[in-house]
């Protein structure tokens, strides 16, 4: 008879991951919805298809809450929310047995107001089991919706071509109908225009740059131009115009494997608009090559 | 004589279950061997429980306690309850001391 901790497979350690979030969310009274991975219906996944964490969404106004008691359980924060991409959407923690989960406070793409948004998806959520234990997961159509809002996050890779394959590709028509439904209940239309490749007819919507950027990429400097663009006021906009300047210490870390100091902090916000103009010029030289 | 009785009668209805904060995933099929991982939560410790032991574990969750030897040695064949009645309990003590599996008794309801 063996018991050993040794080679535990990704695919074990990340649905425990999944598990352990569970726990600890039903613990402090938090929901929590499973999203991606081990918790997708098997309708929606194919083939190959694995995840590197645990994704699961929360009330916003229950998110640092959560964070915070997996911190007392653990885990280690690796990225706040602000740090986490040009949505500002989840902070990633790590555990040494169970790895990453990231914890999303509103998912990109959804612009409705992100309590309300849970509200909708958690209103008719069902259930899974993930290594034995129960966990919410969206309905089906709103689990083949944030497949398809993160597959435009993915900027057209081999990947997110599956997701949107699986999501929408082949999707029969009263499940086409449904997403369509949500879409609209959630105020999701760019984003999803811009995974199912009609992005273009949303010109005018001021998320347009930024999916635009999201799908096809783009500068530093065209990416935060972008932001500022979508931000829903001048008030939010004023705010990310400030922040744009200030260097993100979490991605840093993660470089350079260790909490930066000041002098590299003082060197990195030196370098970044350096980098922004060189982004910027080496894109200009290619529109130019190509033109 | 009737505390006797009480003791035979917990020990027929005594069964075992997985504890509340643990979590568990079969082995992946390509391991060739069966097994089991299993997860304290929310902070560890993560066991994988290989071969017999994930045999036992298998038996074990919400099973008779008093029968377990012997559905244990009918999946092994060619031995027999009484071959594996000591390691098969001493390994449930050792699960149920570690918080993985509990006894409970159905007729308590809980």
């Amino acid at each position: 008879m063996t018991k050993t901790t040794a080679g535990v497979p990704l695919v074990v350690r990340v649905a425990m991951s999944h598990a352990a979030v569970q726990h600890v969310a039903q613990a402090c009274g938090i929901d929590v919805l499973h999203i991606k991975g081990p918790a997708l219906d098997p309708s929606l996944t194919w083939e190959g298809r694995e995840g590197t964490d645990a994704d699961v969404l929360v009330r916003a106004s229950n998110a640092q809450a959560l964070v915070e008691a997996l911190q007392r359980s653990g885990w280690e924060l690796h990225s706040r929310f602000e740090n986490s991409s040009a949505f500002e959407h989840s902070a990633t923690l790590w555990h040494h047995l169970w790895g990453y989960a990231d914890i999303h406070r509103l998912f990109p793409g959804i612009g409705i107001d992100p309590d309300a948004a849970f509200e909708r998806l958690w209103a008719d959520h069902g259930q899974t089991t993930i290594a034995d234990v129960p966990c919410a997961v969206p309905s089906l159509p709103g689990q083949a919706l944030v497949l398809l809002l993160h597959a435009a996050r993915e900027g057209g890779s081999p990947r997110s071509a599956d997701d949107i394959r699986s999501a929408w590709g082949d999707a029969g028509a009263d499940q086409r109908a449904a997403v369509r439904t949500l879409v609209d209940e959630l105020d999701a239309g760019v984003a999803f225009a811009a995974a199912t490749g009609t992005l273009d007819e949303h010109r005018g919507a001021r998320e347009y740059d930024l999916w635009a950027v999201s799908l096809r990429g783009g500068t530093r400097f065209q990416e935060w131009r972008a932001r500022i663009k979508a931000a829903p006021s001048r008030r939010e906009a004023a705010s990310l115009a400030l922040r744009s300047i200030l260097v993100n210490t979490d991605h840093l870390a993660m470089l350079r494997g260790h909490q930066p100091s000041g002098p590299e902090i003082a060197v990195e916000f030196f370098a970044r608009p350096v980098r922004g103009v060189a982004q910027s010029w080496r894109a200009w030289r290619s529109r130019r090559g190509q033109g | 004589m009737a505390r006797l009785a009480l003791e035979a009668r917990s020990r027929v209805t005594t069964r075992l279950r997985r504890a509340g904060n643990v979590a568990t995933m079969p082995g992946l099929p390509d391991s060739g061997i069966g097994s089991h991982y299993v997860a304290l939560l929310p902070n560890g410790p993560l066991i994988k429980l290989a071969g017999t032991a994930s045999m036992i574990w298998e038996a074990a969750e919400d099973g008779v306690e008093d029968t377990l030897s012997e559905r244990v040695a009918d999946l092994l064949a060619d031995v027999s309850a009484a071959d594996v009645d000591a390691d098969v309990r001493a390994f449930v003590d050792d699960l149920v001391g570690a918080g993985y599996l509990e006894r409970y008794d159905p007729a308590d309801g809980a």
